[in-house]
């Protein structure tokens, strides 16, 4: 059995069931007074944090997501660098943490995967209306207008390297 | 009726896994601009859990997603959760809860919803603001059913307070969310990534991607051998205190090591990563570490004894109820020695005892 074969088997599913059991009865011990409306509450939790895990498909079951941090053992060496280039000439990374706070890495492969979506490197109408999303927040957060966004995806020089190659995505021009 | 979980005196601990997770929120929702998101197309937003059903099918525009709409949500949601913190009245608070929960839960969604994945650390702090709201709820429906002088037996049972069920339940939760990432680890990553080398690839690209943090220490500590053998072992040791993190329920010495380990652990992943979970920092030493919290509190009470007189003399400011609590706790634990942390928690019981 490798690890793709691994979601959804039965034996992953009574591991998921497994751990909420015990650590429900575990739980339980110090809180064996608790009436029956807290202990609905805690199994109902304890039930949607199982289901969301067996299921794994965490945009369907949010908040109850699955948790699988850090288990692959091979990564894409490769990382994305998104470089705006404003009104005054200044060139400087995108700011994402501007729009997206806590998951600006989030926000950045979400926009990666339409720019590999359209396979193309310019004048792509789904990835401009997305660049010009970007460039009215932009605007917003910085006060000042975004000319030209460049999307590169860098190498790392080895698996512990340093950032390499960087070849350039995708390109938009506000001209 | 003033509601129990704040105690029969009014006192509620300044630190309570309610106030700490309001807390989260609040921060969380000053520094979002959700409304920003309101600029990119409907087609950069995907279908996110049951909100779904309200943001709008992917590719289709929606009303919700309108920059007014959610600022007003955002500002909102963060006055609701200002009036769940500070008020006294039992029903505005449950009230207010039950209406930053909704504008927390449809917000997140939104942020989701943009994302190329789920980013794991608002879900704990989110399910734990569900079950506060819960807890709110449930005493809401005790107060009614005792205006009408119906006494509810289970509601009334050995005087449990929402306090403890929202600890019970938010411990749960944590504790559940730790192992299943400490298991899955072990059974998908194996050997290579659990005490292996597969972890230090994702620590050097964590440290070249965006952030907001900058750190770039992991490639330096990585190219030295000690610095491997440290990174893996501590990476191996992280997860078997994942898997075990039941443990916390069990034993007060593997709590105090769990609490100090995850803590470092997560200090580690942003340092080595730029990634910093720090909701969940917050959340677990409110809901397990709060006997050393109050320790720490009556520490500070003997710094600044006019603090601690001050709380003797029962003035009303969250930093001083602490002190309180703290007083309760150490009378516990001076009594019963080796006193069960469960006992510490139980809010009924420092009450009780506190001068």
């Amino acid at each position: 059995m490798v690890a793709s074969d691994l979601p959804g088997h039965p034996v992953i599913l009574l591991m998921y069931v497994s751990i909420s059991g015990v650590v429900l009865l575990v739980s339980l011990r110090s809180f064996s007074t608790a009436p029956v409306r807290w202990r609905a509450t805690v199994l109902l939790v304890a039930t949607l944090m199982t289901a969301g895990q067996s299921v794994d498909r965490p945009k369907l079951t949010y908040p109850f997501v699955s948790w699988k941090m850090y288990a692959r053992d091979t990564v894409r060496p490769t990382f994305q660098r998104y470089l705006v280039t404003d009104d005054r000439g200044d060139i400087q990374e995108y700011p994402f943490v501007a729009v997206a706070f806590s998951e600006p890495r989030a926000l950045i492969e979400r926009v990666f995967r339409a720019v590999e979506d359209c396979a193309c490197s310019a004048n792509d109408p789904t990835v401009d209306s997305i660049v010009l999303g970007l460039g009215a927040i932009y605007r917003e957060a910085t006060g000042r207008a975004m000319m030209a966004l460049h999307i590169y995806d860098v190498s790392l020089t080895g698996p512990t390297g340093a950032p390499g190659v960087q070849v350039l995505h995708y390109s938009w021009s506000a001209n | 009726m003033a509601a129990r979980s704040i105690g029969p005196d009014g006192n509620e601990p300044a630190l309570s896994v309610r106030r700490v997770v309001l807390l989260i929120w609040a921060t969380i929702l000053v520094l979002t601009p959700y409304e920003r998101l309101a600029a990119l197309p409907p087609l950069t937003f995907d279908d996110v859990g049951i909100v779904a059903v309200f943001v709008g099918r992917p590719r289709a525009p929606s009303a919700l997603v309108q920059y007014d709409v959610l600022l007003f949500l955002r500002v909102s949601g963060l006055l609701a959760l200002g009036i769940s913190a500070f008020a006294q009245v039992p029903r505005l608070r449950c009230l207010s809860h039950c209406f930053a929960f909704a504008s927390v839960l449809v917000l997140d969604s939104v942020a989701k919803s943009v994302g190329g994945y789920v980013n794991h650390a608002q879900a704990v702090p989110l399910i734990v603001l569900g079950i506060v709201t819960a807890g709110q709820v449930f005493e809401e429906v005790d107060s009614y059913w005792r205006s009408r002088g119906m006494s509810r037996r289970d509601a009334d049972r050995r005087g449990w307070s929402a306090d403890e069920g929202v600890v019970w339940a938010s411990g749960v939760t944590i504790v559940i969310a730790y192992t299943f990432t400490g298991a899955n680890r072990i059974v998908y990553g194996g050997g290579s990534v659990v005490g292996g080398d597969a972890i230090l690839p994702q620590m050097v690209l964590a440290s070249y991607q965006y952030s907001a943090f900058g750190f770039q220490v992991a490639p330096d500590i990585i190219e030295t051998a000690w610095g491997r053998g440290l990174l893996r072992t501590g990476f191996a040791a992280v997860t078997c205190l994942e898997v075990l993190a039941a443990g916390v329920f069990c034993r007060d010495w593997f709590r105090r090591v769990w609490l100090l380990s995850m803590s470092a652990f997560h200090i580690a992943a942003l340092v080595l990563m730029n990634i910093l979970f720090w909701e969940n920092i917050l959340l677990i030493w409110a809901v397990f570490g709060r006997s050393e919290l109050d320790a720490a509190a009556r520490m500070i009470g003997r710094v600044c004894p006019s603090v601690h007189e001050g709380a003797r003399h029962g003035h009303d400011s969250g930093g001083l109820q602490l002190v309180v609590a703290a007083e309760g706790a150490s009378i516990v634990q001076g009594e019963e020695g080796m006193a069960s942390y469960w006992a510490v928690v139980r809010t009924r019981t420092w009450h009780k005892l506190a001068p």
